[in-house]
């Protein structure tokens, strides 16, 4: 590997940049989250509180890490070092600054693979405690995987259907391109959009979805039991999540205006999928604040009733108008 | 064949806001059984009471209950007007009424926000405290504190109010009926709050009679039972207004109870400051009350409130015997868990709004011969150390 890749791997768009946004959006969050409730949300630190995240990141740090004797100690630190590898890892693949460091055909199955694996990894957080809290809220974070993830993976073929690939940087390269080209597929494309949006949000956790950790049934869910060092990672992997949503949705189904052919053209790439990502975190973060939590049975009604046959419904709309043509010609 | 298992709510629980334990047993999700111990907060008020005279007693009933502290002033000190046979000005009756009002919708905003924070729906709790901010600043107004202000008295009421700060007042009950309507209109609404809150813990009409529930936990089950309007108190006899009940018994009733009452409770003042009479606000009491007994009944803003007092003759109660709402909702109310999950707890908890520290009992019961024992403090101490 040559030194600009592993700059790039290193510092931008890989590890550190990732790791800013993760903070910048944690901050995005919470201050636009106190905005819609009417609070001020983080105000000290930094302009407007900007560095609140990295303050909180950095005192749970130096927090004493309070081991539980009934659980997993070693289990829990390799899951919290694996799991966010996993996220950084597969945002190599999304084209973050409109590029991508990594790329091949079929990266999109392998990122929604990882992204998976990375889901399943937090109920281990929750099932290497013997603690009655926890292993209800990991047995309920196993439930909601089984609800949204199936649809989440047959909601993304949609756009690499529609784009003919299976590499998410081609997708999104080409997606603008051929829903213009046939408008038609707007419907599909607009469906999967909004139910891919719904089952993201499952994945974060967020309200209607915040069942796992349901502060008022089971204190904190899986995390119960996690202190110090130990819930500053995990905190950290719950902010790479958000980067990762936020980008791989836009990444699907927004298209790209900006090609980042020269340095310059970089950094307006860059700038153009910030403001993409900001606007998936925008519509996510106006359902959390709106509703409120829904129990788990109401979950996997909601996905196996309606979102999953929604989802393969779209699916099936989207070869049907791509195949029109062929049959009416 | 079922695997119940025990899981316990507190005596630490974020659901609960004062320590109390629930032991359900579930099996899976589903709750099959469910055990109450209150005692984690008592207090002895009771006990307390007696070593103190009648006027040092106000400060301390008002402080059973932080959030219904009026209607603990007022149902003490009504009780000892009974027994001294006091009769209190028109003016201070209807004062008493203005503050017991506002704080009773204080108290329902409270707990409708509360409830939406147990749900997950921080905004509507963020929105319905910062409306409630405006009902505090008042009370603040009228009465000189923003929580415990031992307004009433025995005797009367402590401060008058001015034309100013009736037309304040007026201004601010607007802005306050404004926003009401806009959260009923919300709460009544929106799906997923109804998702989460019709149909859980249904208290059926006759099970809320024979369980002796009492204030909105009865009329969310469609009980015709307010103490204003069937036992009137202070000057509630003049005042007209609804008795606001809701036919659907579940959770959901019992909080539209709170946000219609909030709404009745706005009319109620607006009367009482039209129709405020002129005079004097306290009679004087003497500190040394004649032997007698007194009873009163409140409706506070979580029930039916009753206090009795026993003199002897001197500056202090001989004894002051209090039964608060929650003691009579949470026996009501333990039933209707059975056959929900819990993730439904904490909406079918907060319906009645619990207040565990009014309702905290103390009897010391020899399990195996059932015999009632005395002890005292050190005898406490000494058989918790020798554990």
């Amino acid at each position: 590997m040559d030194l600009f890749k592993l700059v790039e791997v290193v510092v931008f768009p890989g590890l550190m940049y990732l790791v800013v946004l993760a903070i910048f959006f944690e901050w995005y969050k919470r201050k636009l989250v106190a905005r819609m409730q009417s609070r001020l949300g983080p105000t000290y630190t930094g302009f407007r509180g900007i560095l609140q995240p990295l303050a909180d990141f950095l005192k749970l740090l130096f927090k004493e890490d309070i081991e539980v004797t009934t659980g997993d100690q070693k289990m829990l630190t390799l899951v919290l070092l694996v799991a966010p590898t996993l996220f950084i890892f597969s945002l190599f693949f999304v084209p973050v600054t409109g590029y991508t460091i990594f790329s091949f055909e079929g990266d999109l199955l392998l990122v929604l693979f990882i992204s998976s694996i990375a889901s399943l990894l937090l109920y281990l957080v929750g099932w290497t405690f013997r603690s009655s809290f926890t292993k209800a809220g990991a047995a309920r974070l196993l439930l909601q995987i089984v609800g949204f993830d199936i649809a989440a993976i047959a909601l993304a073929l949609v756009p690499a259907f529609e784009a003919e690939s299976l590499c998410i940087a081609t997708i999104s390269e080409k997606i603008s391109s051929a829903v213009i080209s046939n408008p038609l597929l707007l419907i599909p494309h607009g469906f999967a959009f909004i139910l891919f949006l719904l089952a993201q949000q499952a994945d974060l956790e967020e309200d209607p979805f915040d069942i796992p950790h349901a502060e008022t049934e089971l204190v904190a869910g899986y995390i119960t039991e996690i202190s110090g060092r130990k819930l500053a990672f995990l905190d950290l992997f719950k902010d790479l999540q958000m980067v990762y949503v936020s980008f791989f949705t836009a990444s699907l189904f927004f298209g790209v205006i900006v090609k980042p052919l020269s340095a310059v053209l970089v950094i307006a790439s860059s700038v153009e999928m910030f403001l993409k990502a900001l606007l998936v975190l925008f519509i996510l973060f106006t359902i959390e604040a709106a509703s409120t939590r829904i129990r788990i049975y109401n979950l996997l009604d909601a996905f196996w009733k309606y979102i999953i046959p929604l989802s393969f419904f779209s699916l099936s709309l989207l070869f049907i108008i791509k195949a029109l043509p062929g049959v009416l010609l | 064949m079922s695997y119940a298992v025990d899981l316990l709510f507190g005596p630490q629980h974020p659901a609960l806001h004062e320590p109390e334990r629930f032991r359900f047993k579930v099996d899976g999700e589903i709750i099959v059984d469910v055990d109450v111990k209150i005692g984690f907060i008592h207090r002895g008020i009771e006990k307390l009471a007696e070593s103190k005279n009648f006027i040092q007693n106000i400060y301390l009933t008002e402080r059973i209950c932080g959030i219904c502290n009026v209607a603990h002033t007022l149902c003490y000190v009504q009780a000892v007007e009974d027994m001294a046979g006091i009769e209190v000005p028109e003016r201070a009756k209807y004062l008493r009424v203005i503050v017991h009002e506002l704080n009773r919708i204080h108290s329902h905003l409270l707990i409708l926000g509360v409830a939406a924070e147990l749900l997950g729906w921080e905004t509507e709790f963020m929105y319905l405290w910062r409306d409630r901010e405006a009902i505090m600043d008042i009370i603040e107004d009228v009465t000189g504190n923003r929580v415990t202000s031992a307004f009433n008295t025995i005797g009367g009421v402590r401060r008058d109010i001015n034309n100013t700060q009736k037309e304040r007042m007026l201004k601010v009950l607007d802005k306050v009926e404004k926003d009401t309507r806009f959260h009923k209109k919300v709460l009544e609404e929106d799906p997923l709050y109804r998702e989460r809150m019709v149909n859980m813990g249904v208290l059926k009409t006759r099970d809320a009679i024979e369980r002796c529930a009492v204030g909105p936990t009865a009329r969310g089950s469609n009980v015709d039972y307010d103490v204003r309007a069937h036992d009137p108190y202070a000057a509630y006899d003049e005042i007209p207004f609804n008795v606001i009940r809701y036919k659907e018994c579940d959770s959901w009733a019992r909080m539209m109870v709170r946000v219609d009452e909030t709404l009745e409770s706005i009319n109620i003042i607006r009367y009482a400051l039209k129709h405020l009479p002129g005079g004097e606000i306290r009679v004087k009491v003497p500190p040394r009350l004649p032997a007698g007994e007194g009873l009163s009944r409140v409706e506070a803003p979580r029930g039916e409130l009753i206090h009795h007092v026993f003199c002897k003759g001197d500056v202090k109660p001989y004894r002051l015997k209090v039964r608060t709402p929650t003691f009579a909702n949470i026996l009501a109310i333990a039933p209707t868990f059975i056959g929900h999950t819990i993730a439904d707890v904490p909406a079918i908890l907060v319906s009645i709004d619990p207040c565990f520290s009014c309702t905290d009992r103390l009897t010391f019961v020899d399990v195996s011969s059932g015999k009632v024992m005395k002890l005292s403090l050190g005898e406490i101490k000494r058989m918790y150390w020798s554990r």
